[in-house]
């Protein structure tokens, strides 16, 4: 028996999500975000925590971009918002979109783990089925990746194949953005951190720097999880 | 309402955890101009058994056209601009992904960028779809 082919094992955590948020939203709700690389066309929704969460985001962008109806949107965080990217600006329109943000844990996050709301949701009333495989965590903590110009630091796991994982940094001080691949477009200043990630099999390689060279000291958060991509 | 804490919890009865639902892969094969609409359709039937599902998905590029070892590559849609990247400098906003119930479907729209090129590169992409607690009601 091995840990990744059970639905749960007490010697791993898994990720608690915290609150599910729905609603709405539409051109007059969006934010500029403007800076010498260009502009960053945001939601903020407001979370109830006092401090960044990870999220992940589901719009319905109906008719902007015809390949369907629901899309995953980069969603960042800070104390006190979530943001939302809002893509292709010129067709917003007063358009409404409909949004569901899933936000988990970030733990250890500043070295503190306040106490959380209960949040049980009303349509799985059961929060666990044995029949189900539910994601474990084998490893998750924070760094800190310091240096000149594409700092490359490595995360050991030595699993032996390449497992699920989630990276994100400080792209500014306070907030919490998902670290993508080889680069990321969400940028609007040349002074921001930036972070990609690539999982190998025995190693998360992350590497940060800035659009504009230089020195860069970012806050890296990350988890592995002990399931194969592929099962 | 109760408040607790999480650290040291493994599995905590108050918070729901990610069900991971499924696990697979679909190799795709980008080939064509982008200069008008490049979309490329994808069965992927056994991934999706509901469009509103939350979901992960990793790029692998099986060529090394440019990074020998690029391997899986972190989540979101937007990691699609690492196709773009392998090939040419559309803006990532181009490059989107959509989710029907029995497929995938890959759309490099060059609209709002000059870019005209001709591509043939594979790519193997992996989801892992989350079955909780979502209920979308959209």
């Amino acid at each position: 028996m091995t840990a990744p082919g059970i639905a749960f094992y007490s010697k791993y955590p898994t990720d608690k999500i915290i609150k599910v948020l729905e609603g709405s939203f539409d051109s007059n709700d969006i934010t500029i975000l403007s800076g010498d690389v260009g502009n960053m066309r945001v939601v903020a929704i407001p979370h109830g925590f006092n401090r960044p969460v990870f999220a992940k985001s589901l719009v319905r962008l109906t008719s902007v971009i015809p390949i369907g109806d629901y899309h995953h949107e980069f969603t960042y965080s800070d104390s006190t918002n979530i943001y939302i990217w809002v893509v292709a600006p010129q067709s917003v329109g007063t358009r409404t979109f409909d949004y569901t943000s899933v936000l988990s844990w970030v733990d250890d996050y500043d070295a503190t783990n306040p106490l959380v709301p209960e949040f049980t949701q009303p349509y799985k009333p059961i929060n666990f089925d044995s029949r189900e495989n539910y994601q474990k965590i084998l490893d998750q903590d924070s760094v800190t990746v310091s240096g000149t110009g594409v700092v490359t630091y490595d995360i050991m796991h030595d699993l032996g194949y390449k497992p699920n994982f989630l990276v994100h940094h400080a792209s500014f001080t306070g907030e919490v953005w998902p670290s993508l691949g080889s680069s990321s477009p969400f940028i609007y200043t040349s002074t921001q951190n930036l972070v990609t990630a690539t999982m190998l099999t025995d190693r998360l390689r992350v590497k940060a720097y800035k659009s504009g060279g230089g020195a860069v000291s970012c806050k890296v958060y990350y988890k592995i999880y002990l399931d194969d991509v592929v099962s | 309402m109760t408040s607790l804490r999480l650290d040291g919890v493994a599995m905590s009865s108050y918070h729901a955890s990610f069900i991971n639902y499924s696990s697979s892969y679909i190799d795709i094969n980008l080939s064509g101009a982008i200069g008008g609409s490049l979309i490329v359709t994808a069965a992927a039937d056994f991934v999706y058994t509901r469009e509103d599902s939350v979901f992960d998905m990793y790029i692998e590029k099986l060529d090394g056209y440019i990074d020998p070892y690029y391997a899986g590559k972190s989540q979101l849609i937007a990691q699609f601009q690492d196709i773009a990247n392998a090939t040419t400098n559309v803006d990532a906003s181009t490059v989107r992904l959509g989710v029907f119930n029995d497929r995938v479907t890959v759309v490099i729209i060059s609209g709002f960028s000059s870019v005209s090129e001709t591509i043939n590169t594979n790519y193997r992409l992996y989801f892992v779809v989350y079955d909780a607690p979502i209920s979308l009601g959209l």
